[in-house]
């Protein structure tokens, strides 16, 4: 029977008390760890996304649009550049690498995104099963494309038109897919790649004149292109050169998601200061239920003090009510921010959008607790201090 | 066991609510300090316990002079050799039976020994009643119960404060045996403060305290 298990049985014999404490606490955590996980989360897959990429080019419109676009593949694209721009752009002694990528198509809401091989290598792209294209019309799967369609290599499948899911269908012209990437938490596992002369066949298959053929090629347009830098001296010439020389956009994806980070920011950050609103209301309830036991108490201090506990054994079980409370709230409020986490993860999931998940939990999360401790810790402050003071005596002779 | 020396106890200076020239109780005595209420029974059971610390003199209980210890080794000191049993009895009512006396040992400072603790309360009968939470015991049950954590650290001295009082005259008989029996069996000195006069029969040796602070007599 030591001071754990006597504070322990106070907390047990007024369980709404105890109830309403634990849950003032858990909301808050749970708010606050909330806003931590999927910030995190997201600025991971997002800086993940954008490595590797030092400039996106594209047509004129929002520098953000672009981004979302080229990046992410969360927007729809700000229009189409000719060709024969970005071509000319490639040979820049600046630009070390370009990626192409055609977009326009999806297949069940997923992208189909014509570019080059080299658009796996940014991301690290494995094969699960078969291998990268090698013609027009055969298709890799991203993972999640390959889970949520069910197909596999040799599957077929034809793409709608437009970037959303309910667009006319290409009925005539089928894709076969050769390939199924792995897994790698990035957008790669939501995308449908093909290379590029397949977006620009579907377009335009039907068309079988030579002389019509021959304009529509010299017409031919990408939607984005993924720069890669040669020198870090380019992104101090290179960017204006785009946005004044030519009739294309650059964007920088460092700058545009710093932006982008700045705008949701301000969202995290008030449910960040509503979790702390929360938690100080937590800390009120915690002091005022203390104090209240003081009162209560009061005898039963006595008591206990008659028995030879000390005025310092007083304080401390009293502080020990208040962190066992703050332990079992903050770890509730854990699994209450995961839960909160788990119902955006499959919402986002709902959407196709960034792939958060709800089920990692890294140690650093146990600094989560700290908020609660310190909250309970100065709302148990005063009540042990003044435990700890009680005159015994007169207590004692007042019910006598 | 008990020596009380020129003790002076006020609250106020000149305002003496006890003054006690000489007292002395030896180990295994009873005593029962009688008076009207106001007169400074509980003072006087509060300066043995070490709850309250004479303004002058000497208060010596079992060898140790109470005001020479710290608050803190005060406490410890009362836990150890000191058993209270107070009015009403009071039990802390989240803890059973048993966990009351296991709390005793606990906060004292002594190792938790439970079969010496069902012991305690198996010889005051009520050890089948050990796992009950107080709001659960008889009146009688609780009163065995708040002896039984009294003596439950081996004290050398039990002080008892008013256990008689609200009590019917069969109940009163009953606790005031217990105390008179279980007390030398456990080699402790006695001291109940009352102002019930039933108990006067009961227990010869009385130390009478007035209102007049100069008035002890024992």
């Amino acid at each position: 029977m030591n001071l754990v298990q006597l504070a322990w049985s106070y907390l047990r014999a007024r369980p709404l008390g105890t109830l309403l404490n634990v849950l003032l606490l858990a909301l808050g955590v749970g708010t606050i760890g909330f806003v931590l996980i999927v910030d995190g989360q997201i600025g991971e897959r997002l800086n993940r996304d954008a490595k590797g990429i030092d400039l996106v080019v594209g047509a004129k419109g929002s520098p953000i649009q672009l981004i979302l676009t080229g990046i992410f593949h969360l927007d729809a694209p700000t229009g189409n550049i000719p060709l024969k721009s970005a071509e000319e752009l490639a040979k820049n002694p600046l630009i070390r690498h370009v990626i192409p990528l055609s977009l326009g198509d999806s297949f069940r809401g997923f992208r189909i995104v014509g570019t080059t091989p080299d658009y796996l290598g940014l991301y690290d792209g494995t094969f699960a099963s078969g291998q990268i294209w090698t013609d027009r019309m055969q298709a890799v799967l991203g993972a999640s494309v390959a889970a949520k369609a069910g197909l596999g290599v040799g599957g077929r499948f034809v793409g709608s038109h437009g970037l959303a899911e309910g667009g006319a269908v290409h009925a005539d012209s089928v894709y076969t897919v050769v390939g199924v990437l792995n897994p790698t938490g990035t957008v790669l596992d939501r995308l449908v790649l093909v290379n590029t002369e397949s977006v620009w066949f579907v377009h335009e298959g039907k068309i079988t004149d030579p002389e019509e053929l021959k304009v529509i090629a010299g017409e031919r347009e990408v939607t984005v292109l993924l720069v890669q830098y040669a020198t870090p001296l380019a992104a101090v010439s290179l960017p204006r050169m785009i946005n004044k020389e030519t009739n294309m956009q650059a964007a920088s994806p460092a700058y545009e998601t710093a932006r982008l980070f700045r705008m949701i920011g301000v969202g995290a950050d008030v449910i960040r200061a509503f979790g702390g609103v929360v938690l100080a209301t937590a800390a009120l309830s915690l002091f005022i239920a203390l104090y209240h036991a003081l009162n209560e108490r009061a005898y039963d201090i006595a008591v206990l003090r008659t028995l030879g506990a000390r005025p310092l054994s007083i304080a401390t079980m009293l502080l020990l009510e208040a962190l066992m409370l703050a332990l079992i709230g903050g770890i509730l409020g854990l699994v209450l921010a995961h839960g909160l986490v788990a119902i955006l993860a499959w919402w986002m999931a709902q959407q196709d959008s960034l792939s958060i998940t709800a089920w990692t939990a890294s140690p650093t999360e146990l600094w989560l607790l700290v908020p609660a401790l310190i909250a309970a810790m100065l709302a148990a402050l005063l009540p042990c201090w003044r435990a700890a003071r009680s005159n015994i005596s007169a207590t004692l002779a007042r019910r006598n | 066991m008990i020596r009380f020396e020129q003790v002076r106890f006020g609250y106020r200076d000149g305002e003496d609510v006890l003054s006690l020239s000489a007292f002395d109780l030896d180990a295994r005595d009873n005593i029962l300090v009688v008076g009207p209420s106001g007169c400074g029974k509980t003072t006087f059971l509060h300066l043995v316990a070490g709850l309250l610390v004479p303004t002058a003199g000497r208060v010596i209980v079992d060898g140790q002079d109470l005001a020479a210890l710290s608050p803190a080794a005060r406490d410890r000191f009362r836990g150890r050799h000191i058993g209270i049993v107070l009015q009403q009895f009071h039990l802390l009512p989240t803890l059973t039976a048993l966990q009351n006396l296991l709390v005793a040992q606990s906060v004292a400072g002594l190792p938790v020994d439970r079969a010496w603790a069902h012991g305690m309360l198996e010889a005051l009968g009520v050890n089948e009643r050990a796992s009950a939470l107080p709001h659960e015991l008889s009146v009688g049950q609780q009163q065995r119960v708040a002896i039984a954590r009294a003596l439950v650290n081996r004290p050398k001295l039990l002080l008892a404060d008013e256990p008689t009082s609200n009590l019917d005259d069969e109940s009163c008989a009953q606790v005031i045996d217990l105390l008179l029996n279980v007390t030398p069996q456990h080699g402790a000195a006695l001291v109940v403060a009352t102002h019930d006069s039933r108990l006067k029969s009961r227990i010869p040796r009385q130390l009478v305290l007035s209102r007049h602070a100069s008035g002890a007599r024992a």
